[in-house]
């Protein structure tokens, strides 16, 4: 099954082109492409990490009204939420929320206690990802704030590419930039950024999952600290996600 | 329709005086009536408002209920004054037709269109456009379902598009400059709240009308007809989503409509609609005041009274708004001290407090046949309580509803409690379950069920507590939206506990209590 759907989602000849003219853009150039590409039918993730307030910035001088999203896992830091405030004041806009259907105490419930230490990767599954198909649905593009020099896995992402574990065109404006490109940008423009960043959290994830960094550690070392996980799952996986938890299984809190 | 007995009516009878917004009270039996006069915008002339009161006075022992469709309710009518009210009202140019059923429900406007100093636009004549174009419509008489429209150029929004059948709402143009208007879809609390869709398309206010008859056209044609659960526009956008719903509506327009470069509308950031207190109006040296009714809930006397102030102090005009309350309009600066010490001398609430401004309670068991629990006197019993035993910067919205049937609106605001029948210790309880954390705007959220049932009596101790909690461990600037949140339903369940009331009469609900079963 898997094997003939990964056939049917290779690159499309359209995306590879666009995805060589564009290696060489600026992020607003990219921007701008997606925007009249895509029209109402793109959104934009963000983690509110350094490089996603910067494509903030860069998005709203475009489109002074872009979709743009952020996956609540309940476990965000409070500096985290205050800047999603601060960004939709400044700018104007709106940063939409999505969250897991399971509350924390239903993930305890049905899964047992601090899911995130006994299975990491379970709990990003039901906190990000489940919760990023609602975000993506109805979509046919989405940007996000990646780095090539973020992770290994990271490494080979191209500007526009097609998304095979989501099914949609998926556009990364910032893969080629470096972190001093990112910062000087944050500086020029003064765009608000998270406050953690002044006190060692270069990466910024859940609470529960993220620690400060020491000196001359890399930027994620703080992520998953003391396990070989690097990345929640967004961005790495080949092949379609298998639903994790299906629709309505659970009690829905406005079920009639 | 007098020549009928009451007790000769028959179901089919009862559905055709629904039409009319003429519902049987409870209990049914006694034979006494509820009527509902529509007003479309909220917008009513004094001798209209002297109509109603004496209405009020006459045929319904001196209540009136203003509704969250800026409507007026009467109660205690008995059925041979049902052609008397019909009569004296359209003497004064009002109606009680479509008021309830499956037709167009009263329209609303932002009740201060046409002096607000922040609007978009005055749609105080597309209101009466669209009113005029539905009313006595034979090409409508016959929807699957109720319909329910907003049309505001309020910059505030504060009519609610977000869960209306058909919200049309001004924006700044951001490519052309000047305003324009979108339209959202498929709103509608009911048992199955969800919040209306952005048709993704701009249009200028010649085109509203167009625009909204065109959607109540698809509607009409469209919508399942079948399943009388699944009939509001909702399923039908739902079903279709949204680019194939706007492609029907440019289909029987003819023509396409400008595409919009954003999904959604700008938000407007999170702050208080309620249009209450005295503000300055744009036209020069002229004020507005919004009073609190507290749950809509007024008497024959006070409304020939505010009737009387506008006139004396104002030009007369007065409006009803979609939370249950009302402003006199156009009053001189000079004028103003002597109408709020008159204002003060009748009992009217022109500076309510911040549980007051944003408290809402639906009809409740007194009078209607659906609801479980009261809710008017619980309303003002709790924003009475919560004002003198905490203090917030801003208001709350507060709902009281008596079913799940959400006409309190309860899944939309931040303290929903929806009111039931539990049995404690082998008696039955008036309780209420709690929502929290819902809300419109930015971050539109249904509120959430956190699992508890609180009887009654205990409510407005109870709420106090939480609130309290609230303030002491709320960060800088968070609203009560994202304080719940970033709490858990224990976390908040423990924070309506209180020392001296106990945690043991909260009940899990059932809901809570399968899932606790299953894991």
């Amino acid at each position: 099954m898997t094997q003939a759907f990964s056939e049917i989602v290779r690159p499309t000849a359209q995306i590879e082109a666009a995805g060589n003219m564009l290696e060489e853009a600026t992020p607003e150039e990219t921007l701008r492409w997606a925007f009249d590409e895509f029209q109402e039918r793109v959104t934009i993730a963000t983690g509110f990490g350094a490089e996603g307030v910067a494509l903030i910035d860069m998005a709203v001088r475009i489109n002074p009204n872009p979709d743009i999203f952020f996956l609540d896992t309940s476990f965000l830091f409070r500096e985290t939420y205050e800047l999603r405030r601060r960004l939709e004041d400044r700018y104007g806009i709106r940063i939409r929320a999505f969250r897991s259907e399971l509350t924390p105490e239903q993930q305890e419930l049905k899964f047992g206690p601090k899911l995130w230490s006994a299975d990491p990767d379970l709990c990003c599954r039901l906190r990000k990802l489940e919760p990023l198909k609602d975000a993506l649905r109805g979509k046919d593009a989405w940007v996000t704030a990646i780095r090539r020099d973020q992770t290994i896995e990271r490494s080979s992402a191209r500007v526009v590419e097609w998304d095979c574990q989501w099914q949609l065109t998926k556009i990364n404006p910032l893969v080629r930039w470096s972190k001093q490109q990112v910062w000087e940008y944050i500086a020029r423009n003064n765009v608000p950024y998270n406050s953690l960043h002044d006190r060692n959290y270069p990466s910024i994830g859940c609470t529960h999952c993220t620690q400060p960094v020491q000196l001359g550690e890399p930027d994620r070392a703080g992520r998953w600290r003391g396990r070989e996980k690097r990345e929640c799952g967004l961005h790495t996986s080949t092949q379609p996600l298998a639903f994790v938890i299906q629709k309505g299984t659970l009690p829905s809190s406005d079920a009639a | 329709m007098c020549d009928l007995d009451f007790e000769a009516l028959s179901f089919d009878d009862e559905a055709l005086l629904r039409r009319y917004g003429i519902y049987t009270q409870r209990p049914a039996s006694d034979g006494f009536f509820m009527v509902r006069i529509r007003i479309p915008g909220g917008h009513l002339t004094p001798d209209q408002l002297r109509t109603i009161a004496e209405l009020s006075s006459e045929h319904g022992r001196g209540l009136a209920d203003v509704t969250v469709r800026q409507s007026i309710q009467l109660h205690w009518v008995r059925f041979e004054s049902l052609a008397k009210i019909l009569e004296r009202l359209s003497e004064v140019g009002l109606s009680t037709a479509e008021a309830g059923g499956d037709g167009i429900r009263n329209i609303l406007n932002c009740p201060v269109s046409g002096v607000d100093k922040d609007e978009l636009y005055n749609t105080t004549s597309l209101i009466k456009q669209t009113h005029d174009f539905f009313f006595d419509n034979g090409d409508f008489s016959n929807l699957p379902r109720k319909l329910k429209i907003a049309i505001t150029g309020c910059a505030v929004r504060c009519v609610y598009p977000e869960i209306n059948d058909i919200g049309i709402f001004a924006v700044h143009d951001l490519e052309r400059g000047g305003v324009v208007f979108r339209a959202r879809v498929g709103g509608g609390l009911s048992t199955t709240p969800r919040f209306s869709k952005d048709l993704g398309v701009l249009f200028n206010a010649e085109e509203v009308v167009g625009v909204c008859g065109t959607i109540a056209s698809v509607f009409r044609d469209e919508a399942n007809r079948d399943d009388g659960k699944r009939r509001r526009l909702n399923f039908l956008v739902e079903q279709k989503d949204i680019p194939r719903f706007r492609d029907k509506v440019e289909a029987r327009l003819g023509r396409k409509l400008r595409q919009a470069t954003d999904a959604d509308a700008p938000p407007i950031s999170e702050c208080d609609r309620s249009h209450l207190g005295i503000h300055a109006q744009h036209q020069n040296g002229l004020y507005y005041g919004g009073l609190s009714l507290v749950g809509g809930r007024t008497s024959a006397d006070q409304l020939k009274q505010l009737a009387d102030l506008a006139e004396q102090y104002g030009s007369g005009r007065v409006r009803t708004t979609n939370t249950q309350n009302i402003i006199l309009l156009d009053i001189p600066e000079q004028k103003l001290e002597a109408l709020k010490s008159d204002l003060d001398w009748y009992g009217f609430d022109f500076q309510p407090s911040w549980s007051r401004k944003g408290i809402i309670a639906c009809t409740g068991v007194q009078f209607c046949k659906l609801a479980l629990t009261e809710t008017k006197n619980r309303a003002a019993e709790l924003s009475a309580h919560l004002e003198s035993a905490v203090h917030l910067e801003e208001p709350l919205r507060i709902s009281v509803t008596g079913c799940p049937n959400s006409c309190g609106q309860h899944r939309i605001c931040d303290v929903g409690l929806e009111g039931s029948l539990t049995t404690i210790d082998g008696v039955k309880r008036e309780s209420f379950e709690v929502f929290l954390g819902g809300g419109v705007g930015a971050h539109e959220t249904i509120s959430r069920r956190i699992g508890v049932r609180i009887p009654s009596d205990e409510l407005p101790e109870r709420l106090a507590r939480l609130l309290a909690y609230f303030k002491e461990r709320r960060f800088e600037e968070e609203t009560f939206q994202e304080f719940c949140q970033r709490h858990s339903d224990q976390e908040l369940t423990r924070a309506l506990a209180s020392a001296q009331l106990g945690p043991e009469l909260f009940q899990i609900t059932g809901r809570t209590a399968a899932l606790d079963q299953r894991c």
